[in-house]
């Protein structure tokens, strides 16, 4: 996947304003990325043009070299707000995003079930969305995302809507996910969480704020599964050195 | 709270029993199961009808960006036309060609189409971002989107929007059972019809008052064991519950207090009100030629009919500021009782279980229905002269004091609870409370309530200030007699029109240079969720 001199601009009262200004990054197959940067750096904007959901206004999104005119099955997501539909229960919110795949009703049956017990949910399946706390709710999300066993999973913060210890919890089971599957499934986050992009994250972009632009790219070497480091003193100079560069920038918007 | 409940249902049962022994020597009155089911199918009928054009039209609007910028602005033009005047042109141009019922229909269709049209619009635009992108990265597209999120997700406001727009059926039912235009009296079977003939034809009190109460009970009926449940079914955590302006007013339970205490999950409430606004931001572009549109019609059937209009402009002009002047008085005076109710209501839990039975009957009657016999009881006390003004402020306070008060009531179950941990802290009460608490944090739906209450309001005056009873004519100046006296004595088409153009007319206007104003207001008092 690839973005290439991508910039967004709004019209606004005060004519154009630039929400992303020529950006460019390259994930590799099988790369987990994290694009980290404040509120307002576009950070979201740029996932949902990497989703199809937005076109950019200038360069291009690439995904194996073609543009996203729309939303392409191989690519799934996870919102922040969960968004499940609170009027299906946990099991037809997951065969919901199987409907229009083209198997056997009885294979998206075992897809969910599989999915769901693997995120510990297999018997809050006849559960409405209402009936769960927030971190099922998002599991449920994660659960749904995968079972149409994408090529790109994007995250939009997906945790920072939960409490930090279950958040810390759906970290770890997310790395699980992502190193029990195939080896070339790409997993792009976006966070404002320092802490998060280290521990999750192979390659971190770092954006400024508006308009968004990528003011560094890392590659995080930490070895993992970093769970059992994550209270190591390399791991808190990976997050001074973003800490940094973040705190360089943001006097921009003062 | 239960055996109350039965003894007060038993006393009215009874008293009914009474009422129709005192009405049985009328062979109408024996009739009057078969005119509530009349009356009953026609509004069924309608109901449905409204019920496939609000969800077409509405859906349609509210997911096409352009359509909705031109048939928003055409339906918020159409809801504003009183449909009072409209039924005489109903008589005249379809009741020669298709009949009495599908005149009715027709009429019906007019006051009962908009809440639910609106309702589904306010529904569909309030559906989150996040569940737009969710259902196009998960290939929900059209009848799919449609079916798996759009129709769930309206819901609540689809049923809300079908319990108001039932509660102006009835109103306008009553009406259109009835309707005299010249010499001619056209009628429909039904309790409207038996209403009417109980004060026009025989002006009995007890036969009136047996239509009343068929009314009141069948309404009841229907709210409670229809309604009341669809309702409460909508409320749950399984359906987005959001709170738009549009869906409160005349026919909504005030049960919710009670069963409702706790706080529910209301999703993304904060913007609920914002919809409500942003119905009513669209581009003047579309009013204006729709006005200009209606002022060269107007100007074209009022030369072309020949028959010219009988009201000088300056009496016409006369006629408007004192029926502006009437709604503005009963407004305040709807307005004052609504926001004591309020305060009560809030502050004295222990009253509700007086007011909230009492506001619950009271409000099932059409207005419209009780005005000859209010009427006929004022007279019986005070003159003529007097009671005539008096009634007629009545009624339209009557009507417009529910739309104030569940709009009130609704707001209310929506304080967060620490504006009145704060009230009970620092001991804030009576006036007080009213001034810095209730009025502002009811502020956005006090707006509201009060776009409903004068739309209401409009409508009423065309009958509130022009009685037949017993065959004498009562009648106070205004633009609602004038409209009665063109249509009934006279039969005079376009002084009809001219009348209809000029209310119609200052709706718009009040609706744009008064109401949105203050709504843009409002969305600023809009308080905050947890």
């Amino acid at each position: 996947m690839e973005v290439r001199n991508v910039s967004k601009t709004f019209t606004g009262d005060t004519g154009h304003v630039y929400a992303l200004r020529n950006v460019s990054m390259h994930f590799d197959a099988g790369e987990f990325v994290a694009i980290i940067g404040p509120s307002g750096c576009g950070k979201s904007t740029l996932l949902r043009m990497l989703a199809g959901l937005d076109q950019p206004s200038a360069g291009a999104v690439l995904f194996h070299g073609q543009f996203i005119p729309e939303p392409n099955p191989r690519i799934s997501m996870v919102f922040q707000n969960f968004a499940l539909l609170p009027w299906k229960t946990v099991k037809e919110n997951v065969l919901l995003a199987l409907r229009t795949q083209e198997m056997p009703e009885q294979h998206k049956e075992h897809i969910a079930n599989q999915l769901l017990t693997r995120v510990g949910l297999r018997n809050f399946e006849r559960h409405y969305p209402g009936e769960l706390s927030g971190g099922m709710k998002q599991r449920v999300g994660i659960a749904r995302a995968l079972s149409v066993n994408p090529e790109v999973l994007l995250l939009d913060e997906p945790f920072s809507a939960l409490d930090e210890i279950t958040a810390l919890d759906l970290r770890r089971q997310l790395l699980d996910l992502w190193q029990e599957k195939r080896v070339n499934d790409t997993y792009v986050l976006v966070t404002h969480l320092v802490e998060e992009a280290v521990l999750l994250a192979d390659t971190v972009y770092i954006m400024s704020p508006r308009p968004g632009q990528v003011i560094a790219k890392l590659k995080i070497d930490l070895p993992r599964p970093r769970f059992e480091h994550h209270r190591s003193k390399k791991f808190f100079q990976e997050v001074d050195r973003i800490q940094s560069i973040l705190q360089k920038h943001s006097n921009i918007t003062v | 709270m239960r055996g109350g409940k039965a003894v007060w249902i038993l006393l009215g049962l009874a008293l009914y029993a009474f009422v129709l022994f005192k009405a049985w020597q009328f062979p109408q009155t024996r009739l009057l199961p078969y005119y509530a089911i009349a009356s009953l199918s026609r509004l069924i009928m309608t109901y449905f009808i409204c019920l496939a054009f609000g969800l077409a039209v509405g859906i349609f609007a509210a997911m096409n960006q352009r359509a909705g910028d031109i048939i928003i602005p055409l339906l918020d033009i159409a809801q504003s036309v009183p449909v009072l005047a409209v039924f005489p042109f109903a008589i005249l141009f379809i009741v020669p060609v298709f009949g009495m019922t599908t005149a009715t229909v027709i009429a019906l269709f007019m006051s009962m189409a908009w809440s639910i049209v609106f309702g589904v619009i306010a529904g569909v635009k309030a559906i989150p971002q996040h569940m737009h992108d969710m259902a196009a990265i998960f290939g929900l597209r059209r009848m799919a989107y449609i079916k798996h999120v759009v129709l769930p997700s309206i819901y609540p406001p689809l049923i809300a929007g079908s319990i108001l727009s039932f509660g102006s059926g009835w109103y306008f039912l009553i009406a259109s059972e009835y309707i005299t235009y010249g010499t001619t009296t056209y009628h429909l079977e039904g309790l409207g019809y038996y209403l009417n003939l109980a004060s026009f034809h025989y002006a009995n009190l007890w036969m009136s008052l047996a239509g009343l109460m068929t009314i009141a009970i069948v309404v009841l009926s229907i709210h409670h064991l229809v309604w009341k449940r669809l309702d409460q079914n909508s409320k749950q955590a399984r359906f987005l519950n959001l709170h738009f302006g549009y869906e409160k007013g005349f026919d909504l339970p005030l049960h919710h207090l009670e069963q409702h205490p706790h706080h529910r999950v209301h999703f993304n409430r904060r913007h609920a009100h914002q919809w409500f606004f942003n119905l009513f931001k669209f581009n003047p572009t579309v009013y204006i030629i729709a006005l200009a549109i209606a002022l060269v019609a107007g100007f074209i059937i009022t030369w072309t009919m020949g028959e010219g209009v009988i009201y000088p402009p300056l009496e016409v002009l006369l006629f408007l500021l004192l029926s502006a002047s009437r709604i503005a008085l009963a407004y305040i005076f709807a307005f004052i009782l609504a926001v004591l109710a309020g305060y009560l209501l809030i502050r004295k839990p222990r009253t509700r279980r007086y007011l909230m039975p009492i506001a619950d009957v009271m409000q099932s009657i059409p207005a419209i229905a009780y005005f000859p016999t209010l009427f006929l009881l004022l007279v019986s006390v005070v003159p003529v002269w007097l009671g005539m003004p008096v009634a007629s402020i009545l009624l339209l306070m009557t009507g417009m004091l529910w739309y104030m008060l569940f709009n009130i009531i609704e707001a209310v179950e929506h304080l967060p609870h620490d504006i009145n941990e704060i009230a009970d802290l620092y001991d804030i009460e009576g006036v007080a409370y009213i001034k810095n608490i209730l009025v502002p944090a009811m502020f956005p739906a006090l707006v509201t309530g009060s776009i409903l209450a004068f739309g209401g309001g409009w409508n009423a005056i065309i009958v509130s200030e022009y009685v037949t009873y017993a065959g004498k004519v009562y009648s106070t100046p205004g633009l609602g007699s004038a409209m009665n006296y063109a249509t009934i004595n006279v039969g005079n088409t376009p002084t009809l029109l001219m009348l209809l153009f000029v209310m119609t007319t200052t709706i718009l206007l009040l609706n744009h240079f008064v109401w949105r104003r203050l709504l843009n207001r409002a969305s600023k008092y809009v308080l905050e969720d947890e």
